[in-house]
């Protein structure tokens, strides 16, 4: 016979939507016993819900179809991973609900076996490899930092792996800056903050994503501040991501930004070609996708933004030819990617880069295509030039005619110019990093 | 149109409609990637999958049936229209990472909301170092939402994207009939014509007009002809 939950559930897919359904119902796990019916529900807010809006209904349900004998119904938040029933949460000394535990939360999936290097990242690469084998001594915080998905998070992972590998007993945690600044809140709330800081400040090693999340969050800032010199004054390890350089953070306290440059500051930057192709095909191998080098060679050229996106190109080819049980050639992959590229194809054209271009620095595309030449026309102009030379196909000749007529010769002075500045001024290698991934979409 | 016409039987107040499944889905142009979630419910795999299309596409629809399937497969799974969860606290996806199968449904409604955007980036990491499936669907492909963060757009865009082909008036007639078989009635030709002809002609309308008209001539005790539907058309009107 179907347990009572299933029975119950059952009829509520007589009285409730089927978004009620999947959204508080069938998500919840129950556990019975001859006595007990108990649903646990992942969080708080989840159980307040469904006591406020479903729990009398179940309750009668339960009494219902429980003939035999009556059980009561107990609705509280856990997992169901634990195999006793949960326990209480632990009590501080103060008499508060203790800080959550900063678990390792590594994945074991990111190690430095399965990051592809190339130009772009040996730099980060080899200064991961010296922390993990050297931690708290080597480069004291490392401060990876570049744009989404190019590796930042697999890197430190791998950094937090190989330590633990090492130093089995090595306590190491990855945490997200959001899940900190949350953590910090309820620690906050539940009157526990020391408990919050011991947790903290007693790791071997601290791997903390995005810091670019606690601009703004002052409060978190400070408790990050004083956290981060503990650690270090200890010699215990800190590795730091963010999205761009530290200095360039606004709404990030001058001395955390100080602090940050005491170690290493490492770039990722986007991959070249050769490394996007060598990322596919490594991907294709684990996955046991027969991926051809042309395939690959393809896929690589038309999506330059991110790792990630490259992923998800190649999961999908993988996915149509399990399904239509057809090989991977070129030509079934552009089928199969058709709509990406047409995207590409529709946002790529000299007309959309010059109106994207000028959008983003606010000025006019008649004043871009004119011979005005003050910076701040001339500057959105080296840049769609340079946007257009890396993204189409067009000769130079051609960029400078839908320039205003300009000379090709102009065309290579621009792109000169968009290569230098994004090495000296990384503000305007993140507006060019943007415009390239509005327009690759 | 309601059933209490006072000279009509009432009809039986239970779901005819087994709710949202994959085998009620008709998925004609757009099988890859509805098998692909199919196989993802089934037994997971992907750390991410999106599904992108305008309004009526089945989107939700999928969603739904991906979560049941899940369920029926002892697999844990969580629906969150994020139409409805934006206007709750973010706290309402914390500890989500214990699912085996995460669906979030109309994604860019979090776009421009910070706490939102940066609880659904916390629990897409740690559903995937767990080895859950995070799913995602959105009127636009990931990387094309405007005001998404974009560490949130590309984790979106992580896995394989499908976008879900809109289906052709005739592909509509035939989802149409078959989902008035399922509802235990034959919809004749000629009316489901009609119908697309008076009607909005998204699946949305189209579906809710057909449940609507199943009603009535169950109410009335009469079958869906043409003339039966064009009476009751015009009574909405």
């Amino acid at each position: 016979m179907a347990s009572l939950w299933t029975r119950c559930v059952d009829h509520l897919e007589h009285e409730l939507t089927e978004q009620e359904l999947n959204t508080w119902i069938r998500p919840l796990h129950a556990l019975e016993d001859a006595h007990t019916l108990r649903l646990l529900a992942p969080n708080r807010f989840v159980m307040d819900w469904v006591r406020d809006r479903f729990l009398p209904r179940i309750s009668n349900l339960a009494r219902e179809l429980a003939k035999d004998r009556e059980r009561r119904v107990l609705l509280e938040v856990g997992t169901g991973r634990e195999e006793a029933p949960a326990p209480p949460p632990p009590q501080t000394a103060t008499g508060g609900i203790a800080a959550p535990t900063p678990g390792s939360g590594l994945n074991p999936l990111y190690t430095f076996e399965t990051f592809v290097e190339g130009k772009s990242n040996q730099f980060a690469l080899a200064a991961a490899r010296q922390v993990a084998e050297n931690p708290g001594r080597a480069y004291n915080p490392l401060f990876i930092y570049g744009g989404v998905g190019l590796g930042k998070t697999h890197l430190m992972h791998s950094v937090g792996e190989l330590i633990q590998q090492h130093i089995p007993r090595a306590r190491v945690a990855y945490v997200h800056s959001e899940r900190f600044v949350n953590d910090m809140v309820r620690a906050l709330q539940h009157n526990s903050i020391n408990e919050f800081k011991r947790q903290y400040r007693t790791l071997d090693a601290l791997l903390i994503d995005d810091i670019q999340f606690f601009v703004g969050k002052e409060r978190s800032q400070e408790e990050f501040f004083h956290t981060f010199n503990a650690l270090l004054e200890g010699q215990q390890q800190v590795i730091l991501t963010c999205d761009r350089y530290p200095k360039e953070v606004e709404g990030l306290e001058e001395r955390l930004k100080s602090r940050f440059g005491w170690g290493l500051t490492v770039p990722i930057e986007p991959p070249e070609l050769e490394t996007r192709v060598a990322i596919l095909m490594k991907k294709a191998t684990m996955e046991n996708v027969a991926l051809p080098n042309e395939v690959a060679f393809f896929i690589a050229q038309r999506i330059s933004s991110n790792i990630r996106e490259l992923e998800g190109a190649l999961r999908r080819v993988a996915a149509n030819a399990q399904f239509t049980g057809q090989p991977v050639t070129l030509e079934s992959t552009k089928e199969w990617l058709k709509d990406i590229l047409a995207r590409q194809d529709r946002l790529v054209t000299l007309d959309n880069i010059q109106k994207t271009v000028a959008d983003y620095f606010h000025v006019r595309v008649g004043d871009m295509l004119s011979k005005k030449r003050s910076r701040s026309i001339a500057r959105p102009r080296q840049i769609a030039m340079g946007i257009a030379k890396e993204l189409t196909t067009h000769s130079l000749p051609e960029i400078g005619d839908a320039f205003g007529g300009r000379d090709h010769t102009t065309v290579i002075h621009a792109c000169r110019k968009v290569q230098e500045l994004r090495g000296l001024d990384p503000r305007f290698d993140e507006d060019y990093l943007t415009l390239v991934r509005t327009l690759t979409g | 149109m309601t059933a209490g016409n006072a000279t009509g039987q009432l009809p039986l107040p239970i779901s005819l409609d087994q709710g949202a499944t994959f085998e009620n889905f008709y998925a004609v142009s757009n099988q890859a990637g509805v098998e692909a979630l199919a196989v993802l419910a089934r037994r997971g795999g992907e750390r991410a999958l999106f599904l992108w299309g305008g309004d009526g596409r089945g989107k939700s629809h999928l969603l739904q049936a991906a979560c049941r399937l899940a369920d029926v497969n002892n697999r844990r799974a969580i629906y969150l229209p994020m139409s409805q969860a934006v206007l709750l606290d973010p706290q309402v996806v914390e500890n989500l990472d214990s699912y085996a199968l995460v669906c979030v449904d109309d994604v860019q409604r979090v776009a421009g909301i910070e706490p939102w955007q940066e609880a659904l980036l916390t629990l897409f990491d740690a559903l995937s170092a767990r080895g859950g499936s995070f799913v995602a669907t959105a009127r636009t492909a990931p990387t094309a939402i405007k005001r998404l963060l974009p560490d949130l757009a590309s984790r979106l865009a992580w896995g394989p994207v499908f976008q879900l082909a809109p289906l052709t008036d005739e592909e509509k007639i035939i989802a149409l009939k078959q989902r008035a078989l399922r509802r235990g009635f034959e919809l004749p030709n000629d009316a489901a014509q009609f119908l697309l002809k008076r009607q909005q002609r998204d699946m949305h309308t189209l579906c809710s007009t057909l449940d609507a008209l199943d009603t009535a001539s169950l109410a009335a005790q009469r079958k869906l002809t043409l003339p039966f539907v064009k009476s009751l058309l015009d009574k909405r009107v």
